[in-house]
């Protein structure tokens, strides 16, 4: 069976009117937790994992596309009507998009960024069916030592790129490996870091780590900086039509920026951010309109929103292909999937193509509703921005504490929630970016259980594990990722100082 | 977000107690996990990985703790413009991970609400806010108890 009947298969388990009401569901709430300043995809998909609970595992999974699309898209907004970027991969959108809407063209703006998203959206798709089930493929002949690599790979890349110090980021990645390890181990059944406490036998649950660390924390957070009424513009529906110039503008910017998107999504890390920086470099330098950058130009908000969707659905590939999340909002979107008992991965590809196929057809189902649904009712979120957070961040934290419960069916684990919610909240705080620790718990269990199986295998050597071409590529491009990170962070040390000093008042 | 940035001496004594909580997080686990069977190469054991990640960990951890001291405040300390109110948040929050197994799920659920609402805004609106929190713990436990059919605490 050919890849597009089997999507076309897909298709049909996509669009049953249950399943569209369920896409149409995930896309607003999505959409409108994706608002909520701080939560970010991540956040977002963490908060809304609960409503899941008790669906059949395919009406989760289209859920979980609307919710993950809808997130995207409800952080521009807030971005582009208030000026407050939601997490990394909004904040050149506040640049240019809110000044779009200090000129009375929010709604062009909003239109653009989700045009964009949608056909950036597509074209990550595209290369979704394209190359997973490819990639899948090969990745069936992997044995322990590429997995071990290949999160090795990841784990090293993202520390050096997620925009705080080498040092920092390394330290969040261990730390995550670190809380990986609580809990018996699978390999000797030998119960480690529990300090006697049963809650903590089953290990420290990923879910519930994120729900504390994003939306716990940003509670918290929200709660400390006070109640704040804010007053996004009004918007009609006929404000949402570009003008003629203004369209002719943006496709180039989609175009570019969809591209560069789904290029940098393929790379461990926090992607979208990346994406966005990069496309609204590149249109800075290149855009028809870079005169007016700064000051609203329009291409600040196609290029870079296009990018951000980009990313956030190539990042899929490697995610269902491989089974490997290389940001954090494809590892918590992999969560849900496992609540659901569904584990990405080449094995899904070859032995649950049903789902797989489903899964990117209902990822195609969301990015629709996005563009159908949000448009329309943009005025409505517009106005719902304008609930208090007073009011909003007591429900979102009830919302929070009881999901939590409902992942389990355990009570210890709301106590697990609050603890990582307060580290959270000061680790972001005082400058630490979670992401990396995210992604250390997720990909920790991999490597270690990678690493113990390579070195049976090798019989402790790890030159034959560097001997496999794949596996030593992997670990030979993550020692040259070291070496030239340490290279540039020792340039800008030393070869900076001198400017410095002579640069430094007397 | 409108957080307080706080820099200067109090954002560096915030900063340096935060990485040195992590150096201690880390060694500890560093101490905890020789406690484990390191086993050999090719029969790694339970300490094994355990024991490299609390090397590097406190490797980086001293690392961190460095610059920290050396740059004074790496950054600004943005921990909100009240953190009482943070911490008023966490005492509800965690009266409400007590109370949910002893009064079940909706009263917890009202209370909890009710409380973290008047925390948040005040006695202003008191019957807009026992409004909110009666309706919000109904939807809740409607849709967590009947549509999704999960079992309430």
């Amino acid at each position: 069976m050919t890849s597009f009947h089997a999507l076309l298969e897909g298709f049909q388990l996509a669009v049953t009117p249950g399943n569209l009401v369920a896409a149409g569901v995930g896309v607003l709430l999505g959409t409108f937790a994706g608002m909520l300043p701080g939560l970010g995809i991540s956040g977002t998909i963490a908060l809304l994992i609960p409503i899941s609970f008790g669906l059949d595992p395919f009406t989760a999974l289209v859920i979980f596309g609307g919710i993950y699309y809808g997130a995207a898209y409800g952080g521009s907004t807030t971005s582009i009507l208030l000026n407050v970027p939601g997490e990394g991969a909004s904040v050149v959108t506040c640049v240019e998009g809110y000044a779009m809407a200090r000129r009375g063209r929010a709604g062009a703006a909003l239109s653009v960024a989700a045009l964009g998203s949608f056909f950036a959206g597509m074209l990550g798709l595209v290369g979704l069916v394209l190359f997973a089930p490819t990639i899948a493929g090969w990745a069936l002949a992997f044995g322990p030592q590429e997995y071990f690599c290949i999160a090795v790979l990841a784990l090293v890349v993202l520390s050096g790129i997620s925009g705080q110090s080498m040092v920092q980021s390394g330290l969040m990645v261990v730390v995550g490996v670190m809380l990986g390890t609580i809990g018996i181990d699978p390999m000797t059944g030998v119960e480690r870091f529990t300090m006697s406490s049963d809650i903590l036998l089953d290990g420290v649950s990923f879910i519930i780590v994120v729900m504390g660390v994003y939306g716990m924390a940003e509670v918290l957070q929200t709660a400390a900086d006070g109640d704040s009424a804010v007053s996004p513009p009004r918007i009609a529906f006929r404000d949402l039509y570009p003008t003629r110039e203004e369209l002719s503008r943006s496709i180039p910017a989609i175009f570019r920026g969809s591209v560069i998107g789904f290029l940098i999504g393929l790379v461990p890390g926090p992607s979208g951010t990346i994406s966005t920086f990069l496309s609204y470099a590149v249109e800075k330098r290149f855009s028809r309109g870079r005169d007016q950058f700064g000051s609203g130009a329009i291409e600040g908000v196609a290029g870079p929103e296009s990018a951000n969707n980009g990313a956030d659905t190539s990042t899929l590939i490697p995610l269902l292909s491989l089974g490997l999340p290389f940001n954090a909002g494809a590892a918590l979107l992999l969560s849900g999937f496992l609540i659901h008992g569904i584990t990405p991965g080449p094995n899904l590809v070859s032995t649950r193509p049903d789902l797989f196929w489903g899964l990117v057809a209902s990822l195609v189902v969301g990015n629709v509703m996005l563009l159908v649904i949000n448009l329309p009712f943009v005025g409505v979120f517009a106005s719902l921005l304008r609930i208090p957070l007073g009011i909003l961040m007591p429900l979102v934290a009830v919302i929070v504490l009881s999901g939590t419960y409902f992942i389990g069916n355990n009570l210890s684990d709301l106590w697990l929630a609050i603890a990582f919610g307060v580290l959270g909240w000061v680790l972001k705080g005082t400058g630490y970016s979670v992401a990396p620790l995210i992604i250390g718990l997720f990909l920790g269990p991999l490597i270690e259980k990678g690493f113990i199986q390579s070195m049976v295998l090798a019989d402790g050597s790890l030159v034959t594990l560097m001997s496999r071409p794949f596996s030593g590529i992997m670990l030979g491009a993550a020692a040259l990722f070291i070496v030239i990170r340490i290279g540039l962070e020792l340039r800008r040390r030393f070869g900076s100082a001198p400017l410095e000093a002579a640069s430094a008042p007397r | 977000m409108n957080s307080a940035e706080r820099s200067g001496p109090a954002a560096r004594t915030v900063q340096l107690a935060v990485a040195l909580a992590l150096l201690a997080g880390c060694s500890f686990y560093l101490y905890a996990a020789t406690g484990f069977s390191f086993g050999v190469w090719n029969n790694p054991r339970a300490g094994f990985v355990p024991t490299i990640a609390g090397c590097i960990g406190v490797a980086l951890a001293i690392g961190n703790l460095v610059r920290v001291w050396r740059v004074g405040s790496p950054g600004p300390v943005e921990l909100g413009l009240s953190p009482q109110r943070a911490l008023a948040f966490l005492a509800v929050l965690a009266a409400y991970a007590a109370l949910l197994g002893k009064i079940g799920f909706l009263p917890a659920t009202f209370a909890a609400t009710l409380a973290l609402l008047l925390v948040s805004r005040g006695m202003r609106g008191l019957l807009q806010t026992l409004v909110i929190a009666g309706a919000f713990s109904a939807i809740i436990w409607l849709l967590f108890g009947f549509v999704l059919k999960l079992p309430l605490p």
